[in-house]
């Protein structure tokens, strides 16, 4: 039980490292309204 | 859309004063004259006053909510300003919270430099014009003047080595999510001054928006800049990267109090987005409850790997915004009245957390668990409260937060059904484990040597005063609850008409 737990949280801290960048969070909202427009 | 002028109701125009007092009590606190430790006693006299100018609220609840009141208008400057039962309960928690920092920053002797307090107040006026006003771009105006005053404060006053990330973090998230605000309040009004059968004409008035007819082309578009503005400051999964540094690394209760205190994000999605972008708001629901869903468990796995308190209360907040979304994108009268009152009940309750993590930084030094322990012994008082906020935020019984949580299940298991209700549920249950771990660990584990026991003084009264008011608030609403689910039953009833006619 503990060690997929694990590894389910060293991918939350691997995204969360992408989504403290601002680039990537131009890039999701860019991608976004091109997917809607 | 009615309102109902102030002179009907009120001697003086409320809203305005509630605006210009902060206002002139910053020009007071920014007048060198006054730059003696007296003149730092100021706030809490201007707080009393906000309160005080609240009570004609009460004195006219006979009304319906969901009618604006005290209505203000000034067409040279697009001024208009109303109160409904949407605004009510987070116009008088930015009075509480004005008034609980004021004498948070006398507890921990930060009132000495006047023009801090000038800035709190300015900041207080910003929110009160946000929380009051029907126009879009009053609302961006005040918002872009918040978000700088609190960049300000982070330059300013950070407590960490790491300000300047966490204050360029701070300002390209905020500041990005601030374009994309009015980039859709733009797109929006010129695709209803496009349809306007009348002719065109440009209004960023609430009113004059909904008084025009729905526009359809647009609207996802319209929708997505705002809920992407308003998702930023909320902050909301995937778009919260600016927190965790900003709360790690930047002040450790004011800025965080007054950023998420007052959750201006999800007010501005209830004032504004569900009502301007009804349609694209029923189209996009799913994708948006997803990713809230997603959030509650994402953030509640990143808070258990924090070994800070600072980053840990950041993630908490990601993980109980989620649930306040939930709440209101179900669409549903008790979804999004449970949504206003959870939103209320999580800043109170996150503020008396922030504000007792600031007295804990006060005496060890630092907010690192590993170096934390034993507080309880000493400081027992801190740690009650900081309990008794932890619990609020997971919704116990005696706090407001019980009462919101159960509108929102109930609402999530009627628009979505039962399974992924349970699933946020058992997000929100989540939480109890990494608050409980986090408040063992910092009060009643065993002391580390290099916190000595004399090094941390006992309560102050004005720390008791602060906590205790806090927590006197949160238990007050939470064991009687109907005054406020009287305020919000009425607009809530009225904003979901909007999905279920």
């Amino acid at each position: 039980m503990m060690k997929p737990l694990r590894r389910i949280g060293r991918y939350a801290d691997a995204i969360e490292l992408l989504l403290e960048q601002p680039r990537y969070l131009m890039l999701m909202v860019m991608a976004t309204l091109v997917v809607i427009l | 859309m009615n309102e109902v002028h102030w002179a009907a109701l009120a001697g003086y125009p409320l809203l305005a004063t509630l605006q210009l007092l902060p206002l002139l009590g910053a020009l007071f606190a920014a007048d060198p004259a006054q730059g003696s430790p007296g003149g730092g006693r100021r706030p809490p006299v201007c707080g009393r006053r906000i309160d005080r100018g609240a009570r004609p609220l009460r004195a006219h609840r006979c009304l319906d909510d969901s009618v604006m009141q005290f209505a203000e208008r000034l067409d040279l400057l697009a001024y208009h300003a109303a109160a409904d039962g949407i605004s009510v309960l987070f116009i008088l928690l930015t009075a509480l919270l004005g008034v609980l920092l004021a004498f948070y920053g006398m507890a921990r002797q930060q009132v000495t430099p006047v023009h801090l307090l000038g800035v709190l107040l300015l900041i207080e006026a910003s929110l009160m014009s946000m929380l009051t006003t029907m126009n879009l771009l009053w609302f961006a105006a005040a918002s872009a003047l918040q978000l700088a005053l609190i960049g300000y404060l982070l330059w300013r006053w950070a407590s960490a080595s790491e300000e300047k990330l966490a204050l360029s973090r701070f300002l390209q998230y905020q500041f990005f999510g601030w374009c994309l605000f009015v980039a859709g309040a733009v797109v929006l009004v010129w695709s209803h001054a496009d349809a306007n059968p009348l002719g065109e004409r440009w209004s960023f008035d609430l009113f004059d928006l909904l008084a025009t007819p729905q526009i359809g082309k647009y609207q996802s578009a319209a929708f997505y800049l705002l809920f992407y503005g308003l998702a930023i400051r909320t902050p909301l999964f995937p778009l919260h990267g600016w927190l965790p540094n900003s709360a790690g690394y930047g002040l450790i209760a004011v800025g965080p109090v007054l950023l998420l205190g007052v959750k201006v994000g999800i007010y501005g999605m209830a004032r504004f987005l569900l009502p301007l972008t009804a349609e694209a708001v029923v189209i996009w629901q799913p994708y948006v409850v997803a990713f809230a869903m997603v959030g509650v468990f994402y953030a509640a796995v990143l808070a258990f790997r924090q070994a800070n308190l600072r980053r840990l209360m950041a993630f908490a907040v990601v993980s109980h915004t989620s649930l306040i979304v939930i709440g209101l994108f179900t669409l549903h009268p008790a979804g999004v009245q449970g949504a206003l009152l959870l939103a209320v009940n999580f800043g109170l309750a996150i503020t008396v957390m922030l504000l007792m993590i600031g007295y804990v930084y006060r005496r060890a030094g630092t907010t690192n668990l590993d170096r934390l322990g034993g507080l309880f012994d000493r400081v027992p008082f801190i740690a009650i409260a900081f309990l008794v906020g932890g619990l609020a935020l997971l919704g116990m019984p005696g706090t407001p937060g019980f009462d919101a949580v159960h509108l929102v299940l109930e609402a999530s298991i009627e628009a979505f059904g039962a399974l992924p209700t349970i699933a946020t549920a058992l997000g929100n249950v989540a939480a109890a484990g990494f608050l409980l771990w986090a408040f063992q660990r910092a009060f009643l584990a065993p002391r580390p040597k290099d916190l000595p026991a004399r090094r941390i003084a006992r309560t102050s009264p004005m720390e008791y005063a602060v906590g205790g008011a806090a927590l006197l608030v949160l238990l007050v609403a939470g064991f009687y609850p109907e005054p406020w689910l009287h305020l919000t039953d009425s607009a809530t009833q009225a904003l979901a008409a909007l999905f279920h006619p």
